[in-house]
């Protein structure tokens, strides 16, 4: 490599991610990497945005929890997903919060999402208002059995 | 450095070379996790305010230059380490290099991460100069 040609700039993160996504032999293994990352990373910060909307310490939650500090910094830096969900809602009720259910996406859907907005977190609500936007089909999103009939209820 | 909410992130080659050298699902997790980081600092006011997640650490060494370096944990386990560098009194971010967390090679590695800094700090200050 010349001198400086690594000096050179590639882009913003976004142009740089797009890239990857968009590439016509290893785009889809990529994204869904990308994606499988990006919701363990995301469940991971949740509990601290939680801990701190309910202005609680670290050392707070623990006590509620019956466990350490170092215990409860562990959970908020897992971002490789060791949690498991019976911890995640017990975390969550340390700081009177309950999740809302999960709900899912077809992939192929918020492939076309990310490489759209890489930047805007995948979220529900951002999802669902740029399927607005660009006019995919309203059954993309599914819910839980529990919803489904409920709605179908009404 | 500028308001956290305008910093405008780039990636350097020497950044990208790296990162995509790594396998697909490091390289992938890498990436998640400098978005997830660009977004929570927009976000946050302070180093406080940002998730224990991000596991940010500015590097002490003294620089030559109007700019800091912070080190990030990234990649599987966070077993991987992203340098960005932030310009002073500019929103400008830079993703300068990236390395996998090793006893050994440790040293070596921020040092060539200082480097790849100072050497991009020194062409931006020419490019102004011009």
């Amino acid at each position: 490599m010349h001198d400086d040609e690594d000096l050179q700039v590639v882009g913003t993160t976004s142009d740089y991610l797009i890239q990857q996504l968009t590439d016509e032999e290893e785009g889809k293994d990529s994204a869904i990497e990308y994606l499988r990352s990006g919701f363990l990373s995301s469940a991971a910060d949740t509990l601290f945005y939680m801990r701190l909307q309910a202005g609680l310490t670290q050392a707070q939650v623990a006590e509620r929890l019956h466990t350490k500090q170092s215990a409860i910094a562990r959970l908020e830096s897992d971002s490789d997903g060791g949690i498991s969900l019976h911890r995640y809602i017990d975390f969550a009720l340390a700081c009177g919060m309950v999740p809302h259910n999960i709900t899912f996406a077809p992939l192929e859907s918020v492939i076309n999402y990310t490489i759209a907005q890489p930047e805007i977190l995948y979220t529900q609500g951002n999802y669902e208002e740029w399927l607005k936007t660009n006019a995919q089909p309203a059954s993309a999103t599914v819910e839980s059995a529990v919803q489904v009939e409920s709605n179908s209820d009404e | 450095m500028g308001l956290r909410s305008e910093t405008v992130f780039s990636t350097l080659r020497s950044f990208t070379e790296v990162v995509d050298g790594f396998d697909k699902r490091v390289s992938q997790t890498i990436k998640v996790h400098t978005i997830h980081f660009q977004g929570a600092w927009r976000a946050s006011r302070h180093d406080g305010e940002l998730p224990s997640s991000c596991c940010i650490e500015q590097d002490k060494k003294v620089v030559d230059g109007s700019y800091q370096l912070y080190q990030i944990r990234v990649g599987p386990g966070r077993g991987y380490r992203a340098w960005v560098m932030f310009l002073d009194n500019s929103p400008d971010a830079y993703w300068i290099y990236a390395f996998k967390k090793e006893k050994d090679r440790q040293p070596e590695d921020m040092e060539r991460a200082r480097a790849i800094a100072q050497r991009y700090w020194e062409q931006i200050r020419r490019g102004n100069n011009a």
